[in-house]
């Protein structure tokens, strides 16, 4: 009993050290969805259609959120094959539907509470040659309007060794999180609200993914290309990831850099992200700006289906301004009943300065998530 | 057995207790890096307003631009200070390029309205993954647009300007102040506003500055408040007050510098009269005052100088000096030194009207090279420099 003992204070003083050095270090936010690759040691190409993740499943990543996601596996018929989201041999489809209930609360204010379907997304692939060219759409069918997010051609020769993505496309750059809120994704403005249109070169190898994409930038203003750069490497129980992003704009240039990093500690799945962000001035009388955002986050698989998500972040949004932090807490625990089912209920804080009350709001919320 | 069970579902327990109470550990950890307090923030404004700069202050700078900033600002909207009006007001929008962000007296069909009150056709309400905002603060922007989406901030193509500063310069004040504020003549760029930009010295004791003994002061904040964003205060709580000679410096130059929200550089020439400047942006403003017992006026200096020093020797009897000069009070004073000769200097006045320099008081004072006999006061300690500081001021100000 006493070795047990010992052996679980050298785990728990272990992982209290490299957790609090990593956060001191890294400083961070909370909600995503890159856990589930650093917790299976897979790149993100494995599970999802686009190599650089999000979006509609492969057939692998379907099975994988089927067996080792959900608490339990149910099949659609006895006996039937499993759902992979391969409609035929040369159409695939799926989606994910997330809606629920959120309660925020602003420092003397009263407390506003909504049900809403946050978002319905429906992904359609059309295989022109298997394993080699596909035509992939990521459409928005709910609330409101639809919405393209992704349109591209995807070429994959050399069996996915190399990547070509032609159309409308989310950006390579850092983590790609679920939370389009997280400090890191507002402050980079790369996030799923917005897709840019350009190409997107890739290079998938065993233990590298790398991207390159030179893309039009966020307004078609005569400006030089977007160019963004991302590159991870990939091994079973860690990765490390840069990514470089320039966008030359006449009202000022900006320049993002982030370093990413995941690494799981027995059953907890961490991410890391770092951001350096740089806004120039069109004029050399004014001066630039720069942002610093990051997110550390802890994912501990409890039991087969649910998983504790424990996450901080911090932004400094303006260099020049002192004493203008801000922080998010946030806590979430998922819980996954079957595959296509995810359940999630989650508290978040804001802690930003006091004389803005809605950077200081309380936030928990309650969430359905179906996907197929 | 039962025994072995009962320690492993023990042990199972107490790792899943260290489990949690590591990521909590560790969200709390990294915590230590902590928020901000507001204190330099450019978050608020003063009481939101019908005006652009009010809802810039407001509303643009602390809630949107945290994504609608730089190139990567979605849509290509930014709402910085800079550049936040002229992506607005009569610019199509991106998401529906027949509806302007901003039709000046037509909220209803002004795209920025309707993402915020969630009526737009396309896309999400504004601000994203944030509350909406407060009915009171759209009605606010609903009215600036009624009101014709003016730009309160280019009210004036001259940059931006220092009209007044407390204590005034050149004046003498008995104590250091708590605070010293400078008003603008239109709304500052908060966030270029701080101990780099505002800055205070003091001479050292001697009334010179660059000389090597200067004293930077450093001062508790410099802030521009919420409630006048047309101001700057730099408090001095906590600074001793020492009789001296004080510089005030506003940057308009250089690499940090004082700028209002469209960014144009403070204007900051000082020559004497305010507002600053001469016409053009750039350049820093440069004030002194004094802090001393003595006051500009000549009753103090009777009070402080003239009775307790002077007048044991300036009786006003007798033919010759010192006697034949009365200076045993304000009346006596003023008919001796006014516009009057000096005696040992006949071309020279005691005390010129607006010319401080001119005045063969000052130089016998300041024991001047040229004067006739010895500094004054004679076989005592010579005046400090803030008292002969406000002998000056009283003169250069006509000698009343």
């Amino acid at each position: 009993m006493r070795s047990i003992d010992l052996r679980i204070s050298f785990f728990a003083s272990t992982l209290l050290l490299l957790g609090t050095l990593t956060a001191l270090l890294m400083s961070g936010r909370a909600a995503a969805e890159p856990y589930l690759a650093v917790e299976a040691g897979l790149k993100c190409a494995q599970c999802h259609v686009n190599p650089t993740g999000g979006g509609k499943r492969t057939a692998f990543g379907e099975l994988y959120a089927r067996n080792q996601i959900s608490a339990q596996a149910v099949s659609l018929e006895p006996n039937s094959k499993p759902w992979t989201g391969d409609v035929t041999k040369w159409f695939a489809t799926g989606a994910d539907i997330r809606g629920g209930y959120d309660s925020v609360t602003v420092p003397n204010q009263s407390t506003e509470s909504d049900f809403a379907l946050t978002r319905a997304t429906a992904y359609l692939d059309f295989i022109a040659l298997p394993n080699l060219l596909q035509v992939y759409f990521d459409e928005k069918v709910a609330p409101d309007n639809v919405e393209n997010r992704e349109a591209y051609v995807l070429f994959t020769p050399h069996n996915g060794r190399y990547v070509v993505k032609a159309g409308q496309m989310f950006l390579p750059y850092g983590l790609r999180l679920q939370d389009d809120d997280a400090f890191v994704r507002q402050a980079s403005g790369v996030s799923f609200r917005t897709p840019d249109d350009g190409i997107e070169l890739g290079l998938e190898l065993p233990k590298w993914s790398a991207q390159m994409a030179v893309t039009k930038g966020a307004t078609d203003n005569g400006s030089d290309d977007r160019l963004s750069l991302s590159a991870v490497y990939v091994r079973p129980r860690w990765r490390v990831g840069a990514s470089y992003n320039k966008n030359p704009d006449p009202l000022g240039d900006r320049e993002m850099e982030a370093v990413f990093a995941g690494w799981k500690t027995g059953p907890i799945a961490w991410l890391a992200e770092l951001d350096f962000i740089t806004d120039q001035a069109p004029t050399t009388s004014q001066p630039s700006n720069q942002i610093y955002t990051s997110l550390i986050e802890g994912n501990w698989r409890i039991h087969k289906g649910h998983n504790l998500k424990v996450t901080y972040e911090f932004m400094n949004p303006f260099s020049h301004v002192a004493e203008d932090e801000q922080e998010r807490y946030s806590a979430v625990w998922e819980y996954s009943p079957i595959q296509f089912v995810q359940s999630r209920v989650g508290i978040r804080r804001y802690n930003g300065i006091p004389n803005l009350a809605a950077s200081n709001r309380n936030e928990w919320f309650a969430e359905l998530h179906v996907y197929f | 057995m039962e025994g072995s069970n009962g320690s492993r579902r023990l042990a199972r327990g107490f790792r899943a207790l260290t489990r949690c109470a590591t990521l909590v550990a560790c969200a709390v950890a990294a915590a230590s890096c902590g928020s901000g307090d507001g204190f330099g923030a450019g978050g608020s404004g003063g009481p939101l307003t019908p005006t652009f700069s009010s809802i810039q202050a407001n509303v643009f700078t602390p809630i949107c631009v945290t994504c609608h900033s730089g190139a990567s600002a979605p849509h290509g909207l930014r709402l910085d200070g800079g550049n936040s009006y002229a992506l607005l007001v009569g610019v199509p929008s991106d998401e529906q390029p027949s509806i302007l962000r901003v039709k000046p007296n037509d909220p209803n069909n002004s795209y920025l309205v309707q993402k915020i009150q969630g009526t737009a056709a396309s896309g999400e309400r504004m601000p994203a993954g944030m509350p909406a905002l407060p009915q009171a603060t759209i009605d606010t922007i609903r009215q600036w647009i009624t009101n014709g989406a003016t730009n309160d901030t280019q009210a004036s193509s001259a940059a931006i300007r220092v009209s007044s500063v407390s204590p005034l310069p050149g004046s003498t004040v008995t104590t250091l102040p708590a605070s010293i504020t400078v008003a603008f003549d239109r709304e500052v760029n908060a966030t270029t506003v701080d101990t780099t930009t505002f800055r205070l010295e003091r001479s050292g004791g001697e009334g010179v500055f660059g000389n090597g003994n200067d004293v930077a002061i450093t001062p508790a904040s410099v802030t521009v408040p919420t409630t006048n964003t047309h101001s700057a205060v730099m408090s001095l709580t906590g600074i001793a007050s020492a009789n001296d000679t004080y510089r005030i410096t506003l940057s308009g130059s250089g690499a940090a510098k004082i700028l209002d929200l469209s960014g144009g550089a403070l204007d900051g020439e000082y020559t004497g009269t305010l507002p600053s400047g001469n016409g053009t942006a750039g350049g820093d403003f440069v004030a002194t005052f004094t802090v001393g017992t003595v006051q500009a006026t000549l009753q103090s200096i009777q009070d402080n100088v003239f009775t307790p020093i002077c007048s044991g020797c300036h009786t006003g009897t007798g033919t010759s000096l010192p006697g034949s000069m009365n200076l045993s009070n304000v009346t006596a004073s003023r008919a001796a030194l006014v516009s009057v000769a000096s005696v040992e200097q006949p071309g020279v006045q005691r005390v010129a009207p607006s010319n401080s320099a001119g005045s063969y008081i000052v130089r016998k004072l300041q024991g001047d090279p040229g004067i006739t006999g010895s500094r004054m006061p004679f076989g005592g300690q010579p005046l400090d420099q803030p008292t002969i500081n406000a002998i000056r001021q009283w003169i250069d100000a006509g000698a009343p």
